[in-house]
């Protein structure tokens, strides 16, 4: 998986300003910036409020000879105990409106966004643009988006929940089964940022990476006739390969008989399989559309039966490439 | 009554005397050495993970086994170590003992509640058998429901483990109002028994929701009844919804009981009255209460409306309030005291440095819209281990070493405790303050593989988890050689005033006291 190789090996730019942050891709992301910036030095504060009293206490008054007493035994004091429990409500106050104000710009869909579909499923991200009538899938999918447009991305899940991540625009969105979650962004830098998958989601979670690729508007115009162009000129097996990869067959099916979560496409066209039930099938065209469609119909015994559904994820001639190519492997 | 010479150790012996025992102190001790025991356990799977990430990709294992150690480490640190951790150890010893009592208020329910932790402790194992389970401690719907593994067992020893826990909150609750020496006022007591007090009351109130939580993804799992996965018509978000209403206040379960400590500690340490006792002992009832009302901070970018997110933020900030009241309080304890640097004193000043880190960072976490970015990456990790490990096992160590000599009748080598103390404190920063700079550049947590650039922050850590681990180890291998070659304990040797220190023998006889101590005075009057 040479995509994933690369992708790993990808940088997210790192800010100068004390190396603490990855550099901020949206104006939204800069806003970030300051309240983070400005927890973390008012932080650094509070923490020597406590800490340097506490390494003086123990100077001063540390004790020289086993019998010695405390200098006071004072025990309260009313005053400064209204002092250290309403004053930091005042510092907390101010930390909450500003993330607050910050949440309410995250969480607020700007009007009339160009919308993309994303939808997560184990363990890649597939994005339908329903503007260009394109796709991309796969992991590390090159997500292709304007510079200085408002997008945003309506998603849901296959399976689990999923959470779509992008750490340049400070943004994160939880992708459920069964409903739609959104998320919006609006990219000031051209630069290609890393996706990644933050909530947990089973062996490849780590590895369900993509990255959005922000281009002024024209490269982004000839990005996509790129993509349509490329469909179009693939014979039914090159286009079976590349949805091979794309579709993340790859994640669970091997092309050279090895073994992964699912059974090696490798001479499989032909043979005959046993269901968990006990029925034996043919593999033959009407098999791998309808297990490509239902997989949980038709699921092969002796293995767990994880497999997604591509139902509506695949159009007619995607179905007979995948058929073509898995057929050509002998 | 015992004989001179006779304490709880020595007067009755073999096998039978301890496993059938109703001494609350010989429980406890029994609590202890399991706890330390799960605590190397998930301890060395804890290293284990730390040497597969020194590399990205394939290190020393492939992915479905760190899923399913890092399952591992979390589920038996949460529920086998850090929940049943204080109370069910040094509560159980010290409690008693403080108010006054010949024992805890039911010794039979007691014993049963320790023989349901180790229940739920040989099921927790016993998925393993069955197949390792990787849905990571929370048990996330729907993947948990559909990964194969102990699932179910697994689930189900986390249930067990929940009786056992409201079995030892309502035992203490019931001792505290009812099996206090005469003159025992509530506002006598050692702050250490409001804070145990407090836990009580989080462990009756919330671990009931986690129960029935569980019972229903077994539920779901076995007879496929949809609640929670949307395949059968349920609802994942309700999980989470479920789940955390009991998981935060579990927070507090662990941290309560490491404040109860310091509150002693402190005192002891500095010779000094504890400065502002109210004000303490009401904070951990306020914590214990706002407690309940935080469970959506754990769920911001989970798609619940703006709106609930905005009143969690706003609950989650008031929780900063007590936690803040007490790290002043215990400041102005220290000040003009007689601070001594023994060890469980050096101990409690790590708490102190390593919970101030960890209370700060939680503020990061609940600003709204920074969470948004820091939610499920390495920041929260660090997080949350300064508070678990920085904050409550810091105090547990402390609090061992403070009653130590109670404990066992001797003392430990002053030398190593220290040094095994500092190099916890070190190593511990080493491992998880990286963890923070990973986080914030937006590095996923569970995470087996890593973008390269990452690779530095994760050796360091990796070597840091070392040191502290060896600290760990040490400190443990200092109190056993105690019992071997230490001197031999002096009733009071930190000059304590609380009961267990000022009317007990050096190590206590069975029945506690020798006579009925009658209270004339606060906990803390030093002289
Ligand atoms: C998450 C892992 C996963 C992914 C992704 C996946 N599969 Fe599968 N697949 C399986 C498993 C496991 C089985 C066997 C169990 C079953 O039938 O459900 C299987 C079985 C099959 C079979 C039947 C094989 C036989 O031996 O008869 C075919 C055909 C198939 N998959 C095609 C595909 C195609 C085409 C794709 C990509 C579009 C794909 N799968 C993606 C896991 C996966
Ligand atoms: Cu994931
Ligand atoms: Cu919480």
């Amino acid at each position: 998986m040479d995509s994933l190789k690369e992708l790993l090996a990808m940088k997210l730019p790192v800010l100068s300003e004390w190396g603490w942050m990855s550099n901020p891709a949206s104006g939204y992301a800069n806003d970030f910036n300051s309240v983070f910036y400005f927890l973390m030095w008012t932080g650094l504060g509070l923490f020597l409020l406590v800490v340097v009293p506490m390494v003086w206490f123990v100077i001063k008054y540390r004790r020289k000879h086993e019998s010695q007493k405390a200098l006071s035994q004072n025990d309260h004091n009313i005053k400064i105990e209204v002092i250290w429990t309403f004053l930091p409500i005042a510092y907390l106050a101010v930390c909450f409106i500003w993330g607050f104000l910050g949440y309410l710009n995250v969480s607020t869909m700007p009007m009339g966004a160009k919308n993309l579909r994303v939808i997560g499923q184990k363990w890649n991200w597939t994005v339908q643009y329903p503007d260009e009538d394109i796709s991309v899938s796969g992991q590390g999918a090159v997500i292709g988006v304007p510079q200085g447009e408002n997008i945003q991305l309506t998603m849901s899940s296959q399976d689990v929940i999923h959470s779509f991540f992008l750490p340049n625009f400070r943004i994160k969105q939880d992708v459920l089964p069964g409903r739609y979650t959104t998320l919006w962004f609006n990219a000031s830098e051209v630069g290609e940022f890393p996706v990644f998958c933050a909530e947990y989601c089973g062996d490849s979670h780590s590895n369900m990476l993509a990255k959005v690729k922000v281009m002024p508007k024209d490269e982004y115009n000839a990005w996509v006739d790129g993509i349509k162009n490329a469909n179009n000129k693939l014979s039914p097996k090159e286009l079976g390969a590349k949805l091979y990869q794309s579709k993340a067959c790859v994640t669970c099916h091997s092309i050279d008989g090895s073994a992964r979560i699912g059974p090696s496409f490798k001479g499989v066209y032909g043979t005959t399989s046993e269901l968990a039930s006990g029925a034996k099938v043919k593999v033959d065209d009407n098999f791998i559309r309808d297990h490509v469609l239902t997989p949980t119909k038709t699921p092969i015994k002796g293995y767990p039966p994880v497999m997604p559904s591509f139902q509506g994820q695949l159009s007619e001639s995607d179905i007979n490439g995948l058929i073509e190519f898995i057929k050509s492997l002998k | 009554m015992s004989a001179p010479g006779k304490n709880y150790l020595n007067c009755k012996k073999g096998f039978a005397s301890w496993a059938l025992t109703l001494d609350h102190k010989r429980i406890g001790l029994m609590y202890l050495g399991s706890i330390m025991f799960f605590f190397l356990l998930g301890g060395l799977f804890a290293l284990l993970l730390r040497t597969e990430l020194l590399s990205p990709g394939h290190t020393i294992m492939d992915a479905k086994r760190y899923n399913q150690l890092f399952t591992l480490h979390g589920a038996i640190m949460v529920f086998l170590v850090i929940i049943p951790g204080i109370p069910a150890s040094l509560g159980n010893f010290a409690l008693p003992l403080m108010l006054g009592a010949k024992d805890v208020a039911f010794p039979r329910l007691n014993l049963l509640s320790y023989y349901i932790y180790v229940l739920g402790a040989i099921v927790a194992l016993g998925s393993l058998i069955v197949g390792a389970v990787d849905t990571g401690w929370t048990f996330y719907m729907p993947y948990s429901s559909t990964t194969d593994g102990g699932v179910v067992l697994m689930v189900t020893a986390a249930f067990i483990l929940g009786f056992s826990s409201i079995f030892t909150g309502l035992n203490f609750i019931v001792t505290t109002h009812k099996l206090r020496a005469p003159g025992m006022s509530w506002y006598r007591m050692p702050l250490f028994v409001w804070g145990i007090y407090a836990t009580g009351i989080i462990q009756i109130m919330a671990t009931p929701v986690l129960a029935i939580t569980l019972l229903l993804l077994i539920v779901e799992r076995v007879v496929k009844v949809g609640i929670f996965d949307p395949v059968l018509g349920g609802d994942p978000v309700l999980f989470q919804h479920f789940f955390w209403f009991y998981s935060h206040p579990a927070v507090y379960i662990m941290i309560l009981p490491g404040m109860a400590v310091i509150s002693e500690l402190i005192a002891v340490f500095s010779q000094k009255r504890i400065f502002g006792y109210k004000p303490i002992a009401y904070s951990s009832i306020a914590l214990a209460v706002l407690s309940f009302l935080v469970w959506g901070h754990h769920m911001f970018v989970s798609g619940q409306s703006e709106l609930v997110g905005m009143i969690f933020s706003v609950l989650t900030f008031l929780v900063a309030v007590p936690s803040g009241v007490k790290m002043f309080n215990w400041l102005a304890t220290m000040h003009q005291g007689s601070v001594s640097l023994k060890t469980p004193m050096l101990w409690a000043l790590g708490f102190f440095v390593l919970f101030a880190i960890g209370g700060i960072t939680g503020v990061f976490l609940g600003v709204l819209n920074v969470d948004v970015h820091l939610h499920d990456t390495y920041f929260v990790v660090a997080h949350f281990h300064y508070v678990m490990v920085g904050g409550t096992f810091m105090a547990f160590m402390g609090g061992i070493y403070y009653w130590w000599p109670k404990m066992t009748g001797k003392m430990y080598s002053e030398f190593w405790g220290a040094a095994s103390a500092i190099m916890v404190v070190v190593g511990f920063n080493l491992t998880f303050f990286v963890q923070f700079l990973m986080g914030a550049q937006g590095m996923p947590r569970r995470y087996y593989n890593y973008l390269d650039q990452f690779t530095i922050y994760h050796q360091i850590s990796t070597v840091g988890s070392y040191v502290l681990g060896l600290g760990f180890v040490m400190a443990l291998i200092t109190l056993l050689v105690s019992l071997k070659n230490g001197k031999t304990a002096p009733k009071n040797p930190w000059h304590g005033a609380s009961l267990e220190w000022t009317h007990t023998d050096a190590v206590p006889i069975e029945t506690n006291f020798r006579e009925q101590p009658v209270v004339t005075e606060g906990p803390y009057e030093y002289r």
